[in-house]
């Protein structure tokens, strides 16, 4: 749980945090950002991923999200 | 042999997109800098001494082709998710090429003259700079935010010698056709407008520094 923890944190507070900058230097709001419908690519992959952890084991889950 | 390695060959391309020296003029150094740099590289080794455990523990001779086919296609679903940007970038690019520089480089330093502009730059150039640039479209100019909605038709701004003044904007760019305009719109966003007198032209203004 701790690593789930760490790694949510790595994303939520650190990756997240600077995609919403650049995209603020872009005219994009974190409004915008959330109001965007998702692309089929995204929804494509997002989805792959959660499959394969619903599918399979832990294991299967973090070999599906190793490429990110 | 762990699995990141038996994984590498896949990962080998993510690594070199990544691992590339980041020239200051890369409107995403930031980005790169990152990812690259030590917090979140920690984070990285983290993952992969936890993949790692996770393998010694459930992964079998007779898991791995279920696993291999699981990262193959993630690898797949994620690169295609990268490439979405490019293949915008794609759509515009070979129309842009269409523009005649020499014929609009006349027009383009009377323009930076008359609208205090450091420079004014063809959209071919700097379609893979966008996140930095401010952008105009279409033989026309047009803007909204300093008194006047309007486009301006590029031939006759010049043949009246109609003076426009702008608040200074590092780069402008002038597409020479409606239809590049509208390309570089789409692949902008919301960085391009309609004229607000709907005549059809879509144009574009950057934000004033």
């Amino acid at each position: 749980m701790r690593e789930g923890a760490a790694g949510l944190s790595a994303i939520l507070d650190v990756e997240m945090d600077l995609h919403v900058k650049l995209c603020a230097g872009w005219g994009l709001s974190p409004r915008d950002l959330e109001q965007a419908s998702p692309a089929a690519e995204m929804l494509a992959y997002t989805r792959y991923v959660l499959d394969a952890g619903m599918r399979g084991d832990l294991l299967a889950l973090k070999v599906a999200l190793a490429p990110a | 042999m762990p699995l990141r390695d038996r994984l590498r060959g896949n990962r080998s391309a993510a690594h070199r997109a990544t691992g590339r020296a980041a020239p200051q003029a890369n409107p995403y150094r930031v980005w790169i800098a990152e990812y690259a740099g030590a917090p979140y590289q920690e984070v990285a080794a983290k993952a992969r001494a936890h993949l790692d455990s996770l393998a010694d523990r459930y992964a079998t001779p007779a898991r791995e082709a279920e696993l291999t086919a699981i990262f193959r296609e993630a690898t797949r679903l994620e690169t295609e998710f990268w490439e979405m940007g490019w293949r915008k970038a794609r759509v515009v690019e070979p129309r842009l090429r269409t523009a005649r520089p020499r014929a609009m480089r006349r027009t383009r330093q009377r323009l930076a003259a008359h609208l205090g502009f450091e420079s004014i730059s063809l959209a071919t150039r700097l379609v893979r700079q966008i996140g930095d640039q401010e952008c105009v479209s279409s033989g026309s100019l047009a803007h909204r935010s300093w008194g006047f909605n309007g486009i301006f038709s590029i031939p006759r701004l010049e043949q009246e010698g109609i003076q426009v003044r702008l608040p200074p904007m590092p780069i402008l760019i002038i597409t020479e056709k409606t239809s590049q305009a509208r390309d570089l719109r789409a692949a902008l966003g919301d960085r391009f407008r309609a004229d607000p007198a709907g005549r059809g032209t879509p144009a574009a203004i950057g934000r004033a520094p």
